[in-house]
């Protein structure tokens, strides 16, 4: 579903990302893990198109999008939700799925008919708010949620897409370990056969979620494999986990 | 949309007293109200921009000029209908706005409110210099008709105006609650969430910018026709300074916002100038006062009073 093959990134004379490479099989959760600095959200913009790489390809399903602009990524089934809250306040709860859901079907050059009473992106979003358990607040206003349902609300926005590949960028930052067990609950329940790639600091909710696990350190991959490969290894306990691994 | 009864009532009552000015006002006071509301219709271009795309445009009245000097080309060319000269007109500003549109949207904030003043002006300076038009002058064009309807009837040219500007209050209304309207918002709100969804924002912008400045030529058509005499002054950044204070005082975002601004504007110029030659002043104050205590203008004001909860 996703493949990145050496990518490498620099800002100036700032490598950010060195020579990386993952391939991620549909249906497959991919964490991608390591310190602060250590390159993570430039891999995933990278992933998103928000700036092309220096150097290396990204293939979404057999698409090579390395030189396609976010939006463009985004139409092929690409969905991402954001490290901070990127939702649109002055809309309803349900009218920021319902616009999600919009634009899947086609262009929005339409300027007539109004778009709240178009049943097929309401019923769709309404469907996507249950999903996250957000069903009762859909008329809400999206400015007014809590933190935790700002989150459920990017989630049901990405899930309305169906999308191919999913980018969760710290889902549970800023949240409470309750809140964030919950995120947990949720991402499993309507994850099961979807494509995630997620960055996540909190290594409980890494093991939790993800099939596969990357490490990055400075910019560089330093270990992958299966969760409980990435948990014994010695190397990655010392230069990671250690202190997380020590606190849980 | 659902709305209190209460400010239903207050927009039934405000067209109304639109629908009746000729029939109550003398022929001075009707002719204000045409000048109102055809300012009134430039301006609602104006607030899909601002109200609704987030785009502040500090060249609006480019494209009130561009519809002003076609009516007044056709004009002069012999053809006087308003069927042909107003259509022409929205078509060439809507032209115009997309060519200057698709520069310009590639800046955004005070860049983007430099370029959009900077076209206005280059277009104020053309228009100077062209002397076939008359210059720094100007030049007269008829008042026109309306399929055999003689406009220099001021009743007759106050309801073609009136129903101009109904016409194009609804068709905003129908832009904004659409699909493109949707997006447009959207954008406004959250331009990097919009992108990451698919939509291409610029394209999106570019067409609201488009259809803003189709708008303003229609307004600017009608002021030819209306005032029988073009004059580079329609393309001045007074103008558009005043197109935005119109869409401020209204209360932006709103759609009857602009009208209610224009003819808000027309009469206190109208009221405070008889009494000071300072009425700018007071009008500054007054602006003031409805920027700081709420960003919808009078229209919230007014739906405050009228207790819709939705203010």
């Amino acid at each position: 579903m996703l493949e990145v093959r050496n990518v490498s990134k620099r800002f100036g004379g700032l490598v950010a990302n060195d020579d990386i490479s993952l391939s991620v099989p549909p249906g497959e959760v991919h964490a991608i893990i390591g310190p602060n600095g250590a390159g993570k959200t430039t891999l995933i913009s990278q992933i998103a198109g928000e700036f092309a790489p220096t150097s290396g390809t990204i293939a979404i399903d057999g698409i090579d999008v390395t030189r396609l602009r976010a939006h463009q990524r985004a139409k092929l089934g690409l969905a991402r939700c954001f490290q901070i809250t990127s939702i649109f306040p002055s809309f309803s709860a349900v009218e920021n799925v319902a616009i999600a859901a919009q634009a899947k079907r086609g262009h929005s050059f339409r300027f007539w008919r109004p778009a709240n009473s178009i049943s097929e992106f309401n019923q769709a979003a309404e469907d996507a708010l249950h999903q996250v358990g957000l069903g009762d607040i859909e008329m809400r206003n999206a400015g007014s949620l809590s933190h935790g349902e700002h989150r459920q609300l990017e989630i049901a926005m990405a899930l309305v897409t169906r999308p191919k590949l999913l980018l969760l960028d710290e889902p549970t930052a800023g949240m409470g370990r309750e809140e964030s067990r919950a995120l947990v609950r949720l991402l499993k329940d309507v994850g099961a056969g979807q494509t995630i790639i997620l960055i996540e600091h909190d290594i409980d909710v890494v093991f939790a979620l993800s099939d596969q696990i990357t490490v990055l350190a400075k910019g560089r991959v330093v270990a992958s494999g299966v969760p409980e490969a990435i948990r014994a290894s010695p190397a990655i306990r010392e230069a990671y986990l250690g202190e997380d691994a020590a606190q849980t | 949309m659902t709305r209190s009864l209460a400010s239903k009532t207050a927009v039934g009552l405000f067209l109304l007293a639109l629908a009746i000015v000729p029939l109550i006002g003398n022929s001075y006071q009707t002719r204000l109200a045409t000048v109102a509301l055809v300012y009134g219709i430039g301006a609602i271009g104006l607030n899909l921009l601002v109200g609704y795309g987030g785009m502040i445009s500090f060249g609006h009245a480019a494209f009130f000029g561009i519809g002003g000097y076609t009516a007044a080309m056709l004009g002069l060319a012999g053809l006087s209908s308003v069927v042909v000269t107003v259509p022409c007109a929205l078509f060439a500003s809507g032209i115009a706005a997309l060519g200057i549109g698709a520069l310009s949207l590639r800046m955004t904030g005070a860049y983007f409110i430099m370029i959009t003043l900077a076209f206005a002006q280059m277009l104020f300076y053309g228009s100077v210099a062209i002397t076939k038009f008359g210059g720094d002058e100007g030049v007269a064009t008829p008042r026109g008709h309306l399929l055999g309807l003689d406009l220099h009837n001021g009743t007759a040219f106050y309801y073609l105006v009136f129903a101009v500007a109904l016409s194009t209050v609804y068709l905003s209304h129908r832009i904004v609650a659409s699909r493109f309207g949707r997006v447009l918002r959207a954008i406004n709100d959250n331009e990097h969430r919009a992108i990451s969804f698919g939509y291409n924002a610029y394209v999106y912008k570019l067409v609201a910018f488009a259809i803003a400045g189709g708008i303003a030529g229609l307004g600017g058509s009608l002021m030819a026709h209306l005032n029988e005499y073009v004059a580079p002054s329609l393309f001045h950044w007074v103008l558009s300074g005043e197109f935005l204070v119109l869409v401020i005082l209204g209360g932006m975002g709103t759609v009857l916002g602009p009208l209610l601004g224009a003819i808000l504007f027309v009469l206190l110029q109208e009221i405070l100038s008889a009494y000071t030659t300072y009425w700018m002043l007071i009008l500054g104050l007054i602006l003031l006062t409805i920027v700081m205590s709420s960003s919808k203008g009078v229209i919230l004001l007014l739906k405050r009073a009228t207790g819709d909860s939705r203010a």
